[in-house]
């Protein structure tokens, strides 16, 4: 009876030995803690096109609304679609590189700057760009200035 | 680039290490209350706490709140200390009451979004607080600091007070006879469920909250009997669910809360299989 009792006792505990050893092995491989990691801000040119979904808009998002400041200068790669408003005053014509996350719900827009012509809105774009920072009537905003533009 | 090249890549970006921190508190909290919770049979008050938060949320959202968590974890709190608190003599049971609940917060906080339009994506605003599609990716700093001092607090109340939750899980009216407040400990269950809730919005969304509490607890459970470990494989389960199904989101740009609550079925079934054979065998 004893032994029954010993043997479920040690029967239960396998499977969440078994889960804690896979995740510290998959941990182990995914940190490399024996291996330095560089650190993304220090990074002068992101591609965000080899990124998933979810990956970009979040990085797009962070970008824009939280941290720009972190991300002036650095040339960004990116896809998305062209959307172009016009707004402020006087009214000007503003462009907009509109990223999606994987369930399509939420989307982020990064304005930019082109000196050649601009395609037709709604196309699919990729482009290569320094983000920016710029003042319009006493206030900061942020912008690509893109140096290459491509129409998938 | 291989797999683990590109996850070593992602893990680099602050926003990617915060949401895995937030994640895993989250998660570790959801689980702690989810055995008690589970075997109290209040499995559903996540459920409905979850779309209570979600109007908490469209209040917040309409008044241009920057930080709806002020909002929604009062709201919330309130709304779990009502519904835990009433006991048998309430006109409304339990289970009715919650279900009204449920369906008029979420009812009454969609009415309001569309009605007071303050962000150009309705749609997109409520899909994000449903299903938590991508918001654990997109927490400000204060956010991250507010949900971390929230789970730690959670963490350390559940330590300190583990001996009185288990007695008034299992038995609230014997302690009650021995002298010991029941119905203090209910309320203070209630208030750090509210809080677990508000927190794990940001990770799966409010209609799949309950599934964080419920999964990690009912796999836990087909293995393991008694109450002390069961929680803590319930809390090894979750956290290990919330990590793998956030690292799946990242790599192949699945919605996040979809995929942590994918995974926690997945890990059920195995568990339940696990039970099966265990209890045949010895």
């Amino acid at each position: 009876m004893q032994e029954n009792e010993k043997k479920k006792g040690r029967l239960k505990l396998l499977p969440a030995v078994l889960t804690v050893a896979v995740c510290g092995l998959i941990l182990l491989l995914v940190f490399k803690p024996w291996e330095r990691i560089g650190n993304i801000d220090e990074m002068d040119s992101i591609d965000l096109t080899s990124m998933s979904s979810n990956m970009v808009y979040v990085y797009v998002n962070d970008m824009v609304n939280n941290r720009p400041e972190d991300y002036v200068g650095k040339t960004i790669k990116a896809k998305g679609n062209y959307q172009q408003s016009v707004s402020g005053e006087p009214e000007r014509a503003r462009r907009y590189l509109v990223i999606q996350d994987a369930a399509a719900c939420c989307a982020q827009g990064v304005e930019f700057v082109y000196e050649n012509e601009y395609p037709e809105e709604n196309r699919e774009i990729e482009l290569t760009g320094i983000f920016e920072r710029y003042e319009e009537r006493g206030e900061t905003y942020y912008r690509l200035s893109v140096i290459d533009l491509i129409v998938l | 680039m291989n797999i683990f090249e590109k996850l070593a890549y992602y893990l680099q970006f602050p926003f990617v290490q915060y949401a895995l921190i937030v994640g895993v508190l989250t998660a570790l909290c959801a689980a702690l209350l989810g055995v008690p919770l589970v075997l109290k049979r209040y499995s559903f008050i996540g459920d409905g706490l979850s779309h209570v938060a979600f109007g908490g949320m469209a209040i917040a959202a309409v008044i241009n709140l920057t930080d709806n968590l002020y909002l929604i974890m009062p709201l919330t709190v309130v709304v779990a200390v009502f519904l835990l608190s009433r006991g048998s003599r309430a006109k409304i049971k339990g289970d009715a009451a919650i279900a009204m609940l449920s369906v008029g917060a979420l009812a009454f906080g969609y009415f309001l979004m569309n009605t007071f339009t303050v962000s150009s994506n309705i749609a997109g605003d409520v899909c994000t607080s449903l299903f938590g599609s991508t918001s654990i990716l997109t927490l400000t700093t204060g956010d991250i600091i507010l949900c971390s001092i929230m789970a730690v607090l959670v963490i350390a109340v559940y330590i300190v007070f583990y001996n009185k939750i288990f007695a008034v899980t299992f038995d609230a009216d014997f302690m009650q006879a021995t002298g010991m407040r029941s119905k203090a400990y209910e309320v203070l269950i209630a208030v750090v469920i509210a809080v677990v809730i508000s927190l794990a919005m940001r990770l799966v969304g409010s209609l799949l909250t309950s599934a964080l509490i419920v999964f990690p607890a009912l796999s836990a459970m087909r293995i393991f009997k008694s109450f002390r470990s069961a929680v803590i494989c319930s809390a090894a389960i979750s956290v290990f669910c919330a990590v793998f199904g956030m690292l799946v989101s990242i790599l192949w740009g699945t919605p996040v809360g979809a995929t942590i609550v994918m995974t926690d079925i997945a890990v059920f079934a195995l568990f339940y299989v696990g039970g099966m054979t265990i209890r045949r065998r010895v």
